[in-house]
């Protein structure tokens, strides 16, 4: 962990010397997640509620995955280096050293363009947290903020796991991880307006449905709220595959040249 | 036992069998074959520690392999490797306090960050205390120069500066070994001078060392013992001195004669060697192979023709044995 946060505060110091880069991110984050703030009001100018959730609702689903998909940015886009590491041998040096080859690369770059998601996805999760009708008790909170955490580590494990595919599928560009961060785009919306097959998929084939969904169906209290309470449970066995990915990957692992 | 201990050590790599063009990689999507390639093969190795060992062979022999196995980075098909101890690829993090590796074509320093901050960032990987970092640091600012290098960026540092940064990273943490991939590529020849010297200080600290390279300059400077290697098997394991003896087999030696002679007449009296017109009018040159003659013999038949003024022969140079290696002959002479 230690390690980690060293070279991140140093990448984030490297980075910070280019401003108009730094500002150009920001922005292109703020006005991702507005643009679709701004398609979901459209939605809701035509009808009062989707399948049972209100406006404010849906707005608290899009911005935890707003707060979600900007951590994600800031403290793991490393993990995006995975692919063009594994191509071109660039995990030689990491193997080398005595930290753990997951911190070295996690830490290895940072996208400050998360910062825009964050700031927009915590405004529409904060004030659609006043609109929504939850009886707040200390518990509620502490639970909350446990799925929440749960919540973000299944996300940044299947990012860990799909971009993990470039030990077995080689090329430079991790296909998959970008393919499948599209398709998790969906939770952006509350789970029900998908069709029965997607919902099962996003449940138990890959857990896209613990990031946002059930988290939320069990704060707002709405069917099957006990489902949310399996969050931790879905997290601790993400992380695990995760983990245990990126013990065979290495083993796999074959560097370039020879 | 020794430093390092590997055994039967294999690695083969599972390479697309693929016809050439879009039609072929089309074709390999719906059949695959693959083929074999057997980049490290049974090689045995142990090194003892405060040794300096060469390893060399031609391009594709499997030198960076053997390093890759060495080191843990890659994990061996077959055999078994022990460096202090520990198995590289199951102990990885204690392996690595214990190791020191430079890739030459490579750099290990963050390409957008300054050569202290990259520094920084080992110290506190390997958890340097401050003392011993300081400490360190002066050591090898002393020998690298590393003073003018700190502040700048790594992308923007010249090659025989990155050469300088990378090496000071590769041995902030004093390892007990070093392995050197090609230390001296692409440098100019002060630089190399530099990284030389460097290396033979690195020996004199007792530090055991083991490079690749295709400079024998740097053997005949840093190693006494040498392993040759071709398509993945050794072919020779032994002193620097050996090798010479065991494969540098043909001699010259020059002379300089009193008196104009025919070669003919020369070449009358040496069977079996080759006699040629040297540089000066009555100076010859006579190529003969040491293990049917001696240097002595070959004095005495001449001195039945002429007599001899000077007399000059060549030591068999390291360059000549490698380059047969190099052009596959004499992997043909051993196996």
């Amino acid at each position: 962990m230690r390690v980690y946060f060293r070279i991140l505060g140093a990448h984030l110091r490297s980075t910070l010397e280019y401003e108009a880069d730094f500002a150009i991110m920001v922005v292109a984050g703020l006005l991702f997640q507005l643009l679709n703030l701004v398609f979901l009001s459209a939605i809701f100018a035509q009808v009062p509620h989707i399948n049972g959730w209100t406006y404010a609702e849906c707005v608290l689903v899009a911005g935890m995955y707003g707060i979600i998909a900007g951590l994600s940015p800031l403290f793991f886009e490393g993990m995006w280096s995975i692919s063009w590491r594994i191509n071109k041998g660039e995990l030689d040096y990491p193997l080398i050293r005595p930290a753990p080859v997951a911190a070295q690369v996690i830490g290895s770059r940072i996208g400050l363009h998360g910062v825009g998601d964050l700031i927009v996805g915590g405004s529409m999760a904060g004030w659609a947290v006043t609109q929504v009708s939850v009886s707040w008790t200390p518990l509620t909170v502490a639970i909350g903020l446990l799925l929440f955490v749960s919540a973000a580590a299944i996300h940044l494990s299947f990012v860990t796991i799909f971009n993990l595919a470039s030990f077995w599928i080689p090329g430079p560009h991790p296909f998959l991880a970008i393919t499948m961060h599209n398709i998790e785009d969906m939770v952006r919306y509350p789970l029900t307006i998908y069709g029965q097959g997607l919902r099962l998929a996003f449940t138990v084939l890959v857990p896209f449905a613990f990031v946002t969904f059930f988290p939320l169906v069990w704060l707002l209290g709405k069917p099957f709220a006990w489902a949310g309470l399996l969050t931790p449970v879905v997290a601790l066995w993400s992380v695990w595959l995760a983990r245990f990915t990126f013990r065979r990957g290495l083993l796999r692992y074959e560097s370039s040249g020879h | 036992m020794a430093l390092v201990e590997a055994r039967g050590l294999t690695k083969v790599f599972r390479r697309p069998q693929k016809d050439p063009g879009l039609r072929g990689a089309l074709k390999h999507l719906v059949q695959r074959r693959f083929k074999d390639f057997r980049a490290v093969d049974g090689i045995d190795l142990s090194i003892e520690a405060g040794e300096a060992v060469a390893y060399v062979g031609p391009n594709g022999a499997g030198k960076s392999t053997t390093i890759k196995l060495l080191t843990g980075i890659l994990v061996p098909t077959k055999g078994t490797v022990a460096v202090d101890g520990h198995q590289p690829h199951v102990e990885r993090i204690v392996n690595a306090r214990n190791i020191g590796v430079l890739f030459g074509q490579r750099t290990q320093l963050w390409w957008d960050l300054p050569v202290r901050e990259s520094l920084a960032l080992l110290r506190d990987m390997y958890s340097l205390s401050p003392t011993f970092y300081k400490q360190r640091l002066e050591r090898l600012d002393d020998v690298l120069g590393l003073g003018e290098l700190m502040p700048v960026l790594a992308r923007k540092l010249s090659l025989g500066q990155r050469m300088r940064a990378d090496l000071a990273a590769a041995l902030l943490h004093q390892p007990k070994i070093v392995y050197l991939d090609e230390p001296t590529i692409g440098l100019d020849i002060s630089v190399k001078d530099r990284v030389r010297q460097f290396l033979r200080e690195l020996r004199a600290d007792g530090t055991t060392l083991m490079l690749t390279t295709h400079d024998l300059g740097d053997i005949e400077d840093v190693c006494e013992r040498i392993v040759i290697i071709d398509e993945g098997r050794k072919i020779f394991d032994g002193p620097l001195k050996e090798m010479k003896d065991q494969f540098a087999r043909v001699r010259r030696m020059h002379l300089q004669l009193a008196s104009s002679v025919p070669l003919a007449q020369v070449a009358a009296v040496l069977p079996e060697t080759e006699v040629a017109q040297g540089d000066g009018p009555h100076s010859v040159t006579i190529t003969f192979d040491r293990f049917t003659h001696t240097a002595g013999q070959i004095v005495s038949a001449v001195l039945q023709v002429t007599e001899v003024g000077e007399l000059h022969l060549d030591e068999p140079a390291i360059e000549d044995v490698v380059r047969k290696v190099y052009a596959g002959e004499l992997l043909r002479e051993s196996v």
